[in-house]
């Protein structure tokens, strides 16, 4: 902080606005150049409100799909291989994708936002097998990508798993309600996209059918993603 | 400082005085050093993101892992880390955080991937690398967020206190677990991390000797694997 400091006019010292100038606005040490480069603690605590300051949320958004007309099946998404943007109107596509742009592109190392805040939760319904039964771990997976402005990329540790939770080998067994909620939050952080950017996110699913039974289905009965960009660190 | 009058006004009939106009300015150029406050800026005085400090408001800090998955869900993947079927709280590993921060509020989100050990095959005995499930071999689980060495009761997923209580934990083969929180804290140094146990009985009596259940001693699960994972607390300053 520059030093604050009056100099006081002396008696033989004139005093015109030129004498005043020279204390306020004009010189190294004029008050004008101490003020504008206050350190904190010249502040007291709290000093600056939301009314002194703009918005620290940079970005806040989200979407809701309260149902999913149409089921997902290991015969179009099979897992591991391949994964489906979640949409509104289920695998037949066409309807409203589960994914989230940001509004803007964030450079999540040199920018103002070193991270984005995801929070999926996704409400899994049934599975079920058209034909033939369930082995134990036919389910679904889910995991959430970023875009980067040029390819999605997979946040490794967002993976979560759903089983049809049927157990010892029930043949007799072929559907089941799960009604389980699979709640994800994940914090995207530079490191987890190629260029550091971030500009949209987005949930996958994909159907798990152990004895890879093209007929393992997954309804899903909502889906809700939020995102939120703060201007933040990361340690 | 808020607002401040000076000791001696000029006035149009009054002949100036330096001895006074010095006075006015001394106590102006002594309280901007430390006493500045939310009435001496203007409404947006600050227009710019850029103009404050990142860290300013709030502060992520964020741990986590990504085991290296496998194509069959019932083996334990590379990275997935084994929580005993003991109701002792373990800590899930790379879910820890410690940091120094202000007196703010932490929201804190834990969120994990918890799946049953399995069995070497439908009724057979407890295994690290099974490939079945058998709910014989399933523990009651639970997650929580401790907070400096204690775990907050409301964190916990699964019910609570199992001899108060008499809640049960989480009986699934796999189970996508999430927990949240808002807490203050005091200045200082903080340590968060994610828990996770195993509740209730963990041993299954069975019918030793038939083809359906193994022996006795053979009975006891190993308890359940802590998969994907993350730990996230967000430090609001203001």
């Amino acid at each position: 902080m520059a030093e604050i400091s009056y100099d006081p006019i002396d008696e033989q010292e004139l005093f015109t606005a030129a004498s005043l100038n020279d204390r306020f606005s004009a010189g190294g040490n004029a008050l004008q150049t101490a003020i504008n480069s206050l350190d904190t603690d010249a502040l007291a605590p709290g000093t600056f409100s939301e009314v002194h300051l703009p918005s620290l949320v940079l970005f806040r958004g989200g979407l809701g799909q309260a149902a999913v007309a149409n089921a997902y099946t290991f015969g179009n998404t099979p897992y591991p291989g391949t994964w489906a943007t979640i949409d509104s109107n289920g695998e037949a596509g066409s309807g409203t994708a589960l994914e989230q742009s940001l509004g803007a592109t964030y450079n999540l190392a040199s920018g103002q936002a070193q991270g984005v805040f995801v929070m999926a939760d996704l409400y899994v319904g049934r599975i079920w097998r058209g034909t033939g039964s369930f082995t134990a771990t036919d389910g679904v997976a889910f995991r959430i990508q970023a875009y980067n402005g040029s390819s999605w990329q997979n946040i490794g540790r967002t993976h979560r798993f759903v089983a049809a939770a049927i157990y010892s080998g029930a043949a007799a067994s072929n559907d089941r309600e799960i009604d389980v909620k699979v709640p994800i939050r994940t914090l995207i952080k530079a490191s987890d996209v190629t260029g550091n950017t971030v500009s949209s996110i987005r949930v996958q699913i994909s159907v798990v059918s152990a004895g890879a039974s093209a007929a393992t289905a997954v309804s899903l009965k909502a889906c809700y993603l939020t995102a939120l960009v703060l201007q933040s660190t990361v340690t | 400082m808020s607002w401040r009058f000076p000791k001696y006004p000029v006035k149009n009939t009054q002949v100036v005085d330096l001895e006074d106009m010095n006075e006015n300015f001394y106590g102006f150029a002594e309280e901007i050093g430390g006493r500045l406050n939310e009435h001496n800026w203007s409404e947006g005085a600050i227009s710019a993101t850029t103009q404050i400090a990142k860290d300013a408001a709030f502060v992520w800090h964020q741990d986590g892992e990504a085991p290296t998955l496998n194509s069959s869900l019932a083996y334990p993947d590379t990275g997935d880390q084994l929580i005993t079927a003991r109701p002792t709280w373990t800590k899930i590993d790379d879910c820890s955080l410690t940091f120094t921060c202000p007196d703010c509020f932490l929201w804190i989100h834990g969120t994990v991937q918890l799946t049953q050990a399995g069995s070497t095959a439908i009724d057979g005995i407890p295994t690290a690398m099974g490939i079945v499930w058998n709910p014989a071999y399933f523990v009651l689980m639970q997650l929580g967020i401790q907070l400096d060495d204690y775990v907050i009761p409301e964190t916990i997923v699964g019910g609570t206190e199992l001899n108060n209580d008499r809640a049960s934990g989480i009986k699934q083969p796999m189970f996508p677990a999430g927990t949240s929180l808002v807490i203050p804290v005091a200045a200082g140094r903080h340590t968060v991390t994610l828990v996770a146990r195993a509740v209730g009985p963990t041993v299954d009596k069975g019918t030793p000797g038939t083809p359906a259940t193994p022996a006795i001693n053979e009975k006891s699960p190993w308890g359940f694997y802590a998969s994907c994972r993350e730990l996230i607390c967000l430090e609001m300053r203001r």
